[in-house]
């Protein structure tokens, strides 16, 4: 499941928002936010990617960028050095 | 033999054997010379946050668990107040954070910004899979014995912060978080 606060910010990107411990009941709408309804949220969380599907995404676009700069021609040092990892 | 003189000046010099002392004599003692050190620290409080929270907010606002009280014994005590945190940004933005002694900041630096805790992540593709741990030690002189109130606030320029936990989860897995803590000691003066 994804976090309160990307569902909030993927409904209005200028949301100024504090959630505390993943809780509905615990959210807190700064300088003149309009409150968005639960539900509303939680139509959003449905339509986003889980948090096991963006890990699935990171470990594919990792893997993917690598051999895209292997067939540039980088060495793994140089992707490593480029990279981290 | 325990008694080694009698003397005029000082009738009875020596050591007394550990086995005569008793418990029930040291606990009737009220006070000690002032020239042998007691112990400084009086009184310890802290809170852990082990869940995770966030904001989006452009002002500061309460970083929501990472709150305390303590009441000095004496109004000449000092607090010496820890902070560790563990953020997140994911975003290269100001993101500072304050600790406060009821609506004071302090621990700050001798500029117009007053943050305890300067922020900002570097631009390079992966602030958002990596924790920072930032903290701060301040000695405080409240001067009150009144319950006094440390916390810590923060804000972001822009993007998320998240406390205890990575914006993307995907670089340490999901359900990696970690646990921040505040603690106030009182030290006696």
């Amino acid at each position: 499941m994804t976090d309160i606060i990307k569902a909030i910010k993927a409904i209005n990107s200028n949301a100024e928002v504090s959630v505390n411990a993943e809780d509905f009941e615990q959210i807190i709408w700064h300088n003149g936010t309009t409150p968005i309804s639960k539900a509303d949220i939680e139509a959003k969380i449905a339509e986003l990617p889980t948090a096991e599907e963006e890990a699935a995404q990171t470990e594919t676009d990792r893997s993917s960028g690598k051999q895209k700069l292997k067939d540039l021609g980088l060495t793994d040092a140089e992707i490593k050095a480029l990279t981290g990892a | 033999m325990a008694i080694t003189r009698l003397g005029g000046a000082n009738a009875i010099t020596g050591t007394i054997p550990q086995g005569n002392i008793a418990n029930a004599s040291l606990g009737a003692i009220t006070a000690l010379p002032a020239a042998i050190p007691t112990g400084k620290i009086l009184q310890v409080v802290s809170t852990a946050k082990t869940d995770t929270t966030s904001t989006t907010s452009s002002s500061f606002v309460d970083i929501s668990g990472m709150t305390l009280s303590i009441t000095p014994a004496a109004t000449n005590s000092k607090i010496l107040v820890k902070v560790q945190t563990y953020i997140c940004g994911g975003s290269s933005a100001n993101q500072p954070i304050n600790l406060l002694r009821g609506s004071t900041v302090i621990g700050v630096a001798d500029t117009s910004a007053d943050y305890t805790m300067p922020f900002r992540q570097a631009s390079d593709g992966q602030n958002q899979y990596r924790f920072f741990n930032l903290t701060t030690t301040f000695l405080d002189s409240p001067s009150t014995t009144s319950a006094t109130t440390y916390k810590l606030q923060w804000k972001t320029n822009s993007g998320t912060l998240y406390l205890n936990r990575t914006v993307d989860e995907g670089g340490l897995g999901s359900g990696v978080n970690a646990c921040s803590t505040i603690t106030a000691m009182e030290v006696g003066a």
